[in-house]
């Protein structure tokens, strides 16, 4: 069985551009004006991502990302705070009634996080599901997913790490009282893990898509039958940007 | 009027932050006034989680776990990495650092 979806790389973009076209695209999947879409994005500036119950005091170095120059913008999905630097991005929206969309979220997870496993498989890394949102290898995590379900789709977008910075990431989130930034750092390094580790080498990203790309069409059955994003979706990204992800009410919201 | 700042990771859960203002005395028969819930949980659809963080005010926090569960069936909220009995933990864990004595350093 397989099944026909929209394949999109659409490059570098700011942090409020990017959850917009993710928002849009979710509009014109469930207009029916889109196929299914899997769509792959690169943050410029880097960004914090907030999930959608965090609060950006409570998480975030804010003197430290303005000083640094990167973004800061919350997500409609849950999940954690995630510095996006070195990493491929990707989100994959569906219709509720799709085959590949289950009623419960960890199913849901489950699912769609086969199309990381098998891409990692392509690159020669064996991953695992580790429940409720994250890939590992071994047992260090290697990528983070969250998910949503708006106007009856399901809407996932996660990261791939390519490297880990743990310092650089520590200096722009908060570190809790109760934990020192090197106890952080530690565990960072002793919990996550990057292809860049695991390969001993730095892999460029279009080749990390491309086998992103084979694992979820593998995984999942998909045929990849159009490549273009829309006129709408656009102007309806870049409406999304202005007004919600790079408006500082919904910022600071929590 | 109390105010109770709690960050907590109950078992199973995610790491939650739950800001409440409680009538006074604080214990567990106060009565939420306002109640906030941060953290890196799921809960789907997120509107309805909210509402219930405004739909909770006037439970007393003995009671606030159980309310929580079933107004999230309610809401049909899907929820991974939090629950009623955690956001009630995380009061109660708020309740008793406001009655512990203060340490007193010479």
């Amino acid at each position: 069985m397989s099944y026909q979806f929209r394949l999109l790389q659409t490059g570098y973009a700011d942090a409020s551009f990017n959850m917009g076209l993710d928002m849009a695209i979710l509009d014109a999947v469930a207009s029916g004006q889109s196929l299914p879409t899997l769509r792959f994005y690169e943050w410029s500036p880097p960004a914090i991502s907030l999930g959608y119950f965090q609060s950006v005091e409570e998480e975030v170095n804010l003197e430290a990302c303005k000083a640094n120059g990167d973004d800061v913008v919350r997500r409609v999905t849950g999940g954690g705070a995630v510095f996006h630097d070195a990493e491929v991005t990707y989100s994959i929206g569906i219709p509720e009634d799709h085959p590949l969309a289950a009623a419960s979220i960890i199913e849901s997870y489950r699912i769609l996080c086969q199309g990381i496993i098998d891409g990692l498989r392509v690159l020669g890394i064996e991953a695992q599901f580790a429940p409720i949102n994250d890939i590992v290898v071994g047992n260090k995590k290697i990528s983070g997913n969250a998910q949503t379900r708006r106007k009856h789709c399901i809407f996932q977008h996660g990261t791939v790490l390519l490297a880990v910075k743990p310092e650089l990431m520590f200096s722009l989130l908060k570190v809790p009282k109760e934990k020192s930034r090197g106890k952080m750092i530690e565990d960072i390094k002793a919990g996550v893990t990057s292809i860049e580790t695991l390969k001993g080498q730095a892999l460029r990203i279009e080749t990390v898509q491309d086998a992103l790309q084979q694992g979820f069409a593998s995984a999942l059955g998909l045929e990849y039958v159009d490549y273009n994003i829309r006129t709408q979706e656009m102007k309806s990204a870049k409406e999304y940007a202005a007004n919600q992800f790079g408006n500082s009410e919904w910022t600071y919201r929590r | 009027m109390s105010e109770l700042k709690v960050t907590i990771k109950p078992k199973g859960c995610k790491l939650l932050r739950v800001h409440a203002q409680v009538s006074d005395p604080p214990t567990l028969s106060s009565k939420i006034l306002s109640l906030t819930v941060n953290g890196d949980f799921f809960a789907i659809p997120e509107e309805g989680f909210e509402k219930i963080e405004t739909d909770l005010r006037g439970f007393v926090i003995g009671s606030v776990g159980e309310a929580f569960d079933k107004m999230a069936t309610e809401e049909r909220l899907s929820l991974a990495g939090i629950s009623g009995s955690a956001i009630q933990e995380a009061l109660v864990a708020g309740i008793e650092a406001l009655n512990s004595p203060k340490q007193v350093t010479s």
